[in-house]
């Protein structure tokens, strides 16, 4: 296997009987920014657990940056950064030892883990709360201090689980902006309810209901079918993510 | 991105190591674990100190007999927050997430655990300097006591783990990590394990517990001074299955 993104094949899981994902096929090339869309209980979150690793699939099969998630779960978990949909912050810690921490699991040491914490303080604006506890910052900081945390060993695959949430409107703004800085290098895939967030930084859309894939389209594209059918993108979204299953089962 | 460079054993080991470190922090960080060490302390040496100087008896085997009973209470009370505390914080999932496995994680916790039952024992010391001034002392016996108590918190530790593993509630882990504690190191008190031989007169059921599944006859004879390899390979087996089990538990919470 020698893609480097995210390879999704056949992806199953079920909470006591019921499927959260049934059968879900998609990949994401590195350079990829792809918005996950879907209403609550769509199989985002699900899905983005089982490629982190933190959830067994039923069945299918992960390959994150070309390792089986399966097969070498701690290598792949290596080339992964997650941020979860609630931060997974240990309150009594320092936002510095919360990064040193995370970099240190993933193998990183002395100068360059200093060069990486200086780096993701400065871009994600955590220098006031970089020695400060956890349980002292707002909820706006703790989400940056878990994207930090995601991105501290400079992973190929970067999986977000709602990012900007609890953000305002200018730690959004920086997200983004730091989002299509670090794209290029990296396969990106986010889950949001927010469909300007997508347009403003994705390059493809996937929509979710009830487990399975509705929508894979690049972003281009729709906003050309949009045009032409003198509606708009969310327009197009809304009508995919309203579809029943047996429109789906139907061709 | 370059990262460190160790591989194989190394990178497994300070996987543990910083698992450990981490927890050793968090520990410090709260009341509980401090609580915990003064009550214990205060809990073991008070009713020892004052036997002593009603006995006048120069022998530290009294101190180290009533340990297991301490220990089963106060340990349970470090060990109830190990994983219940991360299921309480959400951040089970971020332990999942991370490049280690579920038995480094098992092991990171329990030695961070067993670091401050050590810095507990150190703590009692004071008591052979007591013994010491008051006559001559049997070294040996303090060695295998020391030795036993160790060997226990260790089970009593790993026993607590997997508890706490298994539940979402800290006083739930509490109670029953003590209760079971208490309850195995009671099937090794001669007064229950005759009463249970008396049950099962044929089978002589209360016997063969107290010899092959409660670790008291093991830390009696440790505190004793006598430290055999049964007592050992007994002690150091249930630990090993306890960490088993919690790291099937942790396993289990992925599916």
């Amino acid at each position: 296997m020698t893609h480097t993104g995210i390879v999704v094949e056949g992806l199953r899981h079920s909470y006591g009987g019921r499927p959260a994902v049934d059968g879900l096929s998609f990949s994401v090339q590195k350079g990829e920014i792809v918005g996950f869309l879907g209403a609550n209980g769509a199989g985002k979150t699900t899905t983005l657990r089982t490629i982190a690793g933190t959830l067994e699939p039923d069945a299918g099969s992960v390959h994150v940056a070309g390792v089986d998630t399966r097969r070498e779960p701690l290598v792949a978990r290596t080339k992964t950064g997650y941020l979860a949909e609630h931060d997974g912050l240990w309150d009594g810690m320092t936002t510095r030892a919360v990064l040193a921490f995370h970099g240190a699991v993933r193998g990183l040491e002395g100068a360059l883990l200093e060069q990486r914490l200086a780096w993701l303080s400065q871009r994600l604006e955590l220098v006031p709360v970089f020695d400060k506890r956890v349980r002292e910052c707002s909820l706006g900081f703790r989400r940056r201090i878990a994207l930090a945390a995601a991105l501290v060993h400079d992973p190929e695959v970067v999986l977000l689980d709602e990012p900007t949430h609890g953000l305002d409107p200018l730690q959004t703004r920086a997200f983004r902006a730091l989002l299509l800085e670090i794209a290029p290098h990296k396969a990106v895939l986010f889950s949001t309810h927010v469909l300007q967030e997508v347009e403003a930084v994705c390059t493809r859309v996937l929509v979710l209901q009830t487990g399975r894939l509705v929508l894979d389209a690049h972003l281009r594209d729709l906003r050309l079918q949009a045009q032409a059918l003198h509606c708009t993108v969310e327009d197009l979204v809304v009508r995919a993510a309203a579809r029943t299953q047996a429109e789906v089962a139907t061709p | 991105m370059t990262t460190g460079s160790r591989t194989g054993r190394a990178a497994w080991s300070r996987g543990v190591y910083l698992v450990a470190r981490r927890e050793a922090q968090a520990t410090l960080d709260s009341n509980v674990a401090v609580a915990t060490l003064i009550v214990a302390l205060v809990a073991s040496i008070a009713p020892f100190v004052q036997g002593f100087f009603l006995s006048g008896v120069v022998d530290a085997t009294p101190f180290f007999l009533a340990l297991p009973w301490t220990l089963a209470l106060c340990l349970a009370a470090l060990s109830m927050r190990l994983w219940s505390e991360e299921v309480r914080l959400r951040t089970m999932e971020t332990w999942r997430a991370l490049p280690l496995s579920p038995l480094q994680l098992v092991l990171g916790k329990w030695l961070s655990a067993l670091l401050l039952h050590a810095v507990y024992l150190l703590l009692t010391t004071p008591v052979l300097l007591l013994l010491a001034a008051h006559g001559p002392v049997e070294w040996s016996r303090i060695a295998g006591g020391y030795m036993g108590s160790l060997l226990l918190g260790a089970w009593l530790l790993a026993l607590g783990a997997w508890i706490s593993s298994t539940t979402r509630d800290q006083t739930t882990a509490y109670v029953l990590s003590a209760l079971t504690a208490l309850a195995l190191l009671a099937l090794g008190d001669l007064r229950v394990w005759t009463v249970i031989d008396g049950w099962f007169p044929h089978a002589q059921a209360g016997s063969w517990l107290a010899a092959h599944l409660s670790p008291l006859s093991a830390c009696q004879s440790l505190a004793r001074g006598l430290v055999g390899l049964d007592a050992v390979v007994l002690l150091l087996g249930q630990t090993a299955l306890f960490l088993w089990l919690n790291q099937q538990s942790l396993r289990a919470k992925t599916r």
